[in-house]
């Protein structure tokens, strides 16, 4: 089994299990419309990463706010540009709650070869304030990935390459656990009234 | 005789002067984001006639390598297809769209910047090309 295929399998099985467990509790959550809330946060495995300014991603670094996760890469023409664009949307339309209320989001690489500090810094000032990057080696990339059941895979075109990844955005609380997800196709008006819903 | 022919070469003009043609329309290229040499571009095309046409490809006067591609969401996955030609049948209308269908453009010829313009052209499989000018813009103009 070579490295892609197991970071596949490991995330399938963890979507598998994942899946399984909202399909239980999911229905408990039935006042939310695109939301899937899970009735027990889930803890994220320390990492060791770091941000787009090459400060460490350390344990707690998601406490204290909300936080929308997306896993995507900086060469990625269509998906990454208009999720994160939608994302920029979604903060505009949360802008009337309280600052520590709004989420920060994160863009994690599953390029991070291409995707250096630097890259994903100058990228992501694009977007304005409240969008962070993160990269990082491989294997921790992949730890994280696997925890909130996120699949990615490289594929290659010739000399060149791209990467398949989930669509999904993975919500964590001010206490750093992953407590929801937003499935796509993304729908920013309805996210942000779960958004509301589940921050209050 | 000569009469008739004249009237029977006018109708035929007149049919060519009004027959449908295919159109591509709202393009717009997606602003290239900082530090990327690539970038998307989106529009409608719409075939009125009464055939199907097939796109085999596309170019733009700003990027040298220029592609159909599909986005796809599929169990969850994001993944893009080579699309290597697109059938658009008699009387319908397909929509490129962040997130579905797009037109992905790498090795710029210049940099675009958000307002500015650049051609788009398609090519299709009876040999015709169809152009149009798309806006740059972070995101579809309203």
């Amino acid at each position: 089994m070579n490295r892609s295929t197991l970071i596949i399998a490991l995330a399938a099985v963890s979507a598998f299990v994942a899946g399984a467990y909202f399909a239980i509790r999911g229905q408990t959550a039935a006042e939310f419309s695109v939301a899937t809330v899970f009735e027990t946060p889930r803890s994220l495995p320390a990492v060791e990463l770091i941000d787009d300014r090459g400060m460490a991603v350390e344990p707690g670094r998601f406490t204290g706010r909300w936080d929308i996760l997306f896993f995507g890469f900086t060469h990625c023409p269509d998906i990454c540009p208009a999720t994160l664009f939608q994302l920029k949307g979604l903060r505009a339309q949360l802008q009337s709650l309280d600052k520590d209320s709004q989420p920060r989001i994160w863009l994690v690489s599953v390029d991070p070869a291409r995707d250096t500090p630097e890259t994903l810094n100058r990228y992501l000032a694009h977007f304005g304030e409240g969008f962070t990057g993160i990269t990082g080696n491989d294997d921790e990339i992949a730890r994280l990935a696997a925890s909130l059941g996120v699949a990615y895979q490289r594929i290659d075109e010739g000399e060149d390459y791209t990467m398949s990844h989930s669509a999904a955005l993975f919500v964590l609380d001010p206490q750093g656990h992953f407590v929801a997800l937003f499935s796509a196709p993304h729908e920013m008006t309805a996210i942000a009234d779960d958004y509301r819903l589940l921050s209050r | 005789m000569k009469k008739i022919l004249l009237v029977a070469v006018g109708i035929a003009l007149l049919n060519a002067c009004t027959r449908p043609a295919v159109l591509i329309e709202d393009a717009w290229i997606r602003t290239p984001l900082p530090g990327m040499n690539m970038t998307a571009a989106y529009f409608v095309i719409r075939n009125p006639t009464d055939s199907t046409v097939t796109v085999v490809g596309a170019s733009s006067d700003a990027y040298d390598d220029v592609t159909i591609h599909e986005s796809r969401v599929v169990n969850g996955v994001s993944e893009m297809i080579r699309m290597r030609s697109l059938s658009v049948a008699a009387g319908d209308t397909v929509r490129f769209k962040p997130g579905g269908l797009h037109i992905m453009m790498s090795e710029p010829v210049r940099q675009l910047a958000a307002g500015e313009q650049a051609r788009l052209m398609i090519e299709l499989s009876d040999g015709n090309k169809l152009s149009t000018t798309a806006m740059v813009s972070d995101q579809a103009p309203q």
